[in-house]
């Protein structure tokens, strides 16, 4: 009889905890989906619009740009995504982008954040995480 | 401006070389068709392509053709090929393009990164293939996959020169991108007994 006892108190115990000990992932603290992809949105069609570093946009699919950045977002913070574009360093290979125009980036993403209502916290755990794409991305 | 001209002539040399090996038979005739739009314009980029009334065109051994990405756009526009012609796709700009076809005829899709050489792709199947650039998606291109070694493509004024036909019956095909898909092709017969013309018309939406 005791052995039956312990299995169901451990199960039992077993299925209140686990929820309650897996934190939740950044992409979810971000507000999933539907934050991250209006954020995304919103940041890439400020800096596609501003002639001081637009360049690199022209003529671009920014529909198709947006939705892998936003899986690849997902990916990087913890979100159920696979990414399977490619890489920084050959996705911006001949671009020639300035560390100003990566900058430009980083502005627009931190301003739709902000507008967007996402965390402080959240906010800049989600840059330290793109940061080290500079070195990918930067180029000149 | 001076690789997107070139590359189209060259694409075309290499097509009329190819007949130019094949011809040589000294009761071969050449066919000159004339394609232009419902109201009278001539309309280059028109495929035009022909089969023997009876019977099946004769294969060929098909050459290479090479479509480049110059400046973000596809060069040339339009190509016509032979069933089993392996296309190289050389990406001549300073930026990665995705090159994608969702045809029935030829589905595939393959990265092109600036200066890494690329498999080519072998077009198996007849039919008209449309290929886009996932990355900038004004890009498009027209491959028309054909089971017959006479074809050709029209250049300005609308015209095309078809080498090598023995004497006989025809049936001439024409299509052009600004018309629809293949169904909108223009089909009417010939007869070939020494160099003969043709005019054909297509229907076609104005241009963009």
């Amino acid at each position: 009889m005791l052995p039956t006892v312990l299995v169901v108190l451990v199960a039992t115990t077993l299925a209140v905890v686990s929820p309650a000990a897996r934190a939740a992932s950044l992409y979810e603290r971000l507000g999933g989906e539907a934050v991250v992809t209006r954020v995304v949105d919103q940041a890439i069609a400020r800096v596609a619009a501003d002639p001081r570093v637009n360049q690199s946009f022209d003529k671009v699919n920014l529909r198709r740009l947006d939705a892998s950045i936003v899986v690849q977002i997902c990916a990087l913070a913890g979100g159920d995504c696979r990414y399977t574009g490619d890489d920084m360093k050959r996705a911006h290979a001949g671009l020639g982008i300035t560390e100003a125009e990566f900058y430009a980036l980083v502005d627009a993403l931190r301003d739709a954040l902000d507008e967007q209502g996402v965390g402080q916290r959240e906010k800049n755990e989600l840059l330290r995480l793109l940061a080290p794409m500079k070195r990918d991305v930067v180029t000149r | 401006m001076s690789g997107t001209p070139g590359a189209r002539v060259g694409a075309r040399l290499g097509l009329a070389l190819g007949f130019a090996a094949v011809v040589g038979t000294a009761s071969a005739a050449t066919l000159t068709v004339e394609v232009a739009s419902g109201d009278g314009t001539p309309l280059d980029d028109a495929v035009v392509h022909v089969y023997p009334a009876a019977g099946r065109a004769p294969t060929r051994p098909a050459a290479g053709a090479v479509i480049d990405q110059v400046r973000k756009e596809f060069v040339p526009l339009v190509s016509a090929i032979q069933v089993g012609t392996a296309v190289r796709f050389p990406n001549r700009d300073n930026l990665r393009h995705h090159v994608y076809s969702f045809s029935p005829a030829k589905r595939f899709e393959i990265r092109l990164y600036s200066g890494e050489p690329s498999e080519p792709v072998v077009f198996d199947r007849a039919g008209l293939v449309v290929l886009g650039c996932n990355i900038h998606d004004h890009m498009v291109a027209y491959v028309m996959v054909l089971d017959t070694p006479w074809f050709g493509v029209t250049e300005r004024e609308g015209r095309v020169r078809i080498g090598g036909l023995p004497p006989g019956d025809y049936q001439l095909a024409a299509w052009h991108h600004r018309a629809g898909d293949e169904s909108s092709t223009v089909r009417q017969t010939v007869t070939v007994g020494a160099d003969v013309a043709a005019a054909v018309r297509i229907a076609v939406k104005p241009a963009r």
